[in-house]
């Protein structure tokens, strides 16, 4: 071992005082964002992702819209389960209405009523 | 997902119809107005089928006949009075409307495809183009001057038959055929199609109102509606119907209203221009 470099009983040392600096000045400073507020977080992202997708696809659905905003002001609020909750509702529908979306690409086809002469040609 | 009572049972409804109905994406826009022309007369034998330019009032007799007694004072007047001055008032330069547009008779001039544009115009779009070819701003096509200018000419329009050139060109077509798929396409999160209420359960009631059919759907606006207190347009009418089955509208003149306004305007080939009119 390198004559300079430290023994593993001061690294532990050095470690050990390292984490509880931290502990000690996180006392005084403002906690840093809990883990609910970062998982409300990312779920509102991830719900808008979905939800912008389903706009440009042109199948919004309004009550995705309200339940975003609703997740945002909760978060905002402070209020993480309640913000949580809201944004997977909100990715839930949105998904779903992808899912329309994708099922509606050929559907649509087959939806206006057709000439007599056209049913005959089908057959 | 939550639906409506009612809502359900027409969504039974529709899945036995849906078997009975269906068309070719590929049929012209000549066929599919015969098509559907066909299919009202049969679906309401006792209905003329140009009848239908009065909506829910073509069959809905007690409806009519209510409806008939606010036409003796009829509440889209002021809103034509006020078009009227509107019409007649300079525009920046000192033109006036009627540069653009004569008497303002040219309801039959309009939706058309823009081959030089690329795109279908409709009647609030010639009014803003009209305003800035004079040196005008644009108007919001929510403005309540917007719906008035196309009051007015909806009424000097009056009488004349709708009669929409048949989409030939490639651009055409294909503006039709969005038309035609928007029309046709399930929304929302209640899953309903234009097609769901205004042909497969056409007649039908929902809740306290009976659907229409929707030959005749783009002939009489802007429309005084009760329920609005005021003259409102076609894509506003397009918006509403949107969200009542929790799809998100589109705004007034998309690229999508105006496909749908142009694919309606053809199938009700025939049918008299008769705005404004009074609906609930
Ligand atoms: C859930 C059923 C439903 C769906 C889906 C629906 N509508 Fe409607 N619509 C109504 C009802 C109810 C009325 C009012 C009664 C009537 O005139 O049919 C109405 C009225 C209208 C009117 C006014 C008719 C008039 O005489 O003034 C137009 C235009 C219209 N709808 C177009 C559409 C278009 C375009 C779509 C598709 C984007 C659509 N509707 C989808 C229920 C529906």
């Amino acid at each position: 071992m390198n004559k300079n470099s430290p023994s593993p009983k001061f690294k532990a040392i050095a470690l050990l005082s390292a984490g509880l600096l931290t502990a000690a000045c996180s006392e005084q400073n403002p906690a840093p964002a809990p883990e609910p507020a970062t998982e409300a977080r990312q779920a509102i992202e991830q719900a808008r992702e979905q939800y912008e997708a389903s706009k440009t696809a042109g199948h919004a659905w309004s009550k995705t819209g309200k339940l975003l905003t609703g997740a945002t002001e909760a978060l905002e609020a402070g209020k993480f389960p309640q913000a949580l909750s809201l944004a997977q509702q909100a990715e839930t529908l949105a998904d779903a209405s992808l899912a329309q979306a994708k099922a509606e690409q050929e559907a649509w086809r087959d939806r206006l009523p057709k000439t007599p002469a056209h049913k005959k040609d089908e057959k | 997902m939550i639906l409506k009572p009612g809502l359900i049972a027409m969504q039974t409804a529709l899945m036995a119809l849906t078997v009975a109905l269906s068309g070719f994406a590929s049929a012209t826009p000549a066929e599919d107005r015969e098509a559907m022309r066909a299919y009202y007369q049969k679906r309401f034998p006792a209905v003329e089928v140009n009848a239908h330019q009065d909506g829910v009032y073509a069959f809905d007799q007690n409806a009519r006949e209510q409806w008939l007694e606010l036409e003796d004072f009829p509440p889209y007047e002021v809103a034509v009075d006020e078009g009227e001055e509107l019409y007649n008032s300079p525009l920046a330069n000192g033109a006036s409307y009627s540069d653009c547009f004569g008497d303002g008779a040219v309801k039959n001039r309009y939706p058309h495809f823009d081959e030089g544009r690329g795109e279908v115009v409709t009647l609030e779009l010639a009014i803003n183009d009209c305003r800035e070819a004079h040196g005008s701003d644009p108007l919001s096509y929510k403005s309540a001057e917007m719906v008035r200018l196309s009051a007015y000419i909806a009424w000097q329009s009056r009488g004349q038959i709708i009669a929409m050139e048949e989409p030939e060109s490639a651009g055409a077509l294909a503006a039709y055929n969005e038309g035609k798929r928007f029309y046709t396409t399930r929304r929302g999160q209640l899953n309903f199609a234009c097609t769901s209420c205004h042909v497969q359960l056409a007649g039908n009631r929902l809740r306290a109102e009976h659907l229409s059919a929707s030959l005749g759907h783009v002939s009489h606006w802007p429309a005084y509606r009760l329920k609005w207190q005021d003259v409102g347009s076609l894509h506003r009418r397009f918006a509403r119907c949107n969200e009542q089955v929790g799809a998100e509208p589109f705004p007034r003149q998309s690229p999508e209203y105006r496909n749908l306004e142009y694919f309606l305007t053809y199938i009700s080939n025939g049918l008299t221009w008769n705005g404004p009119a009074i609906r609930k």
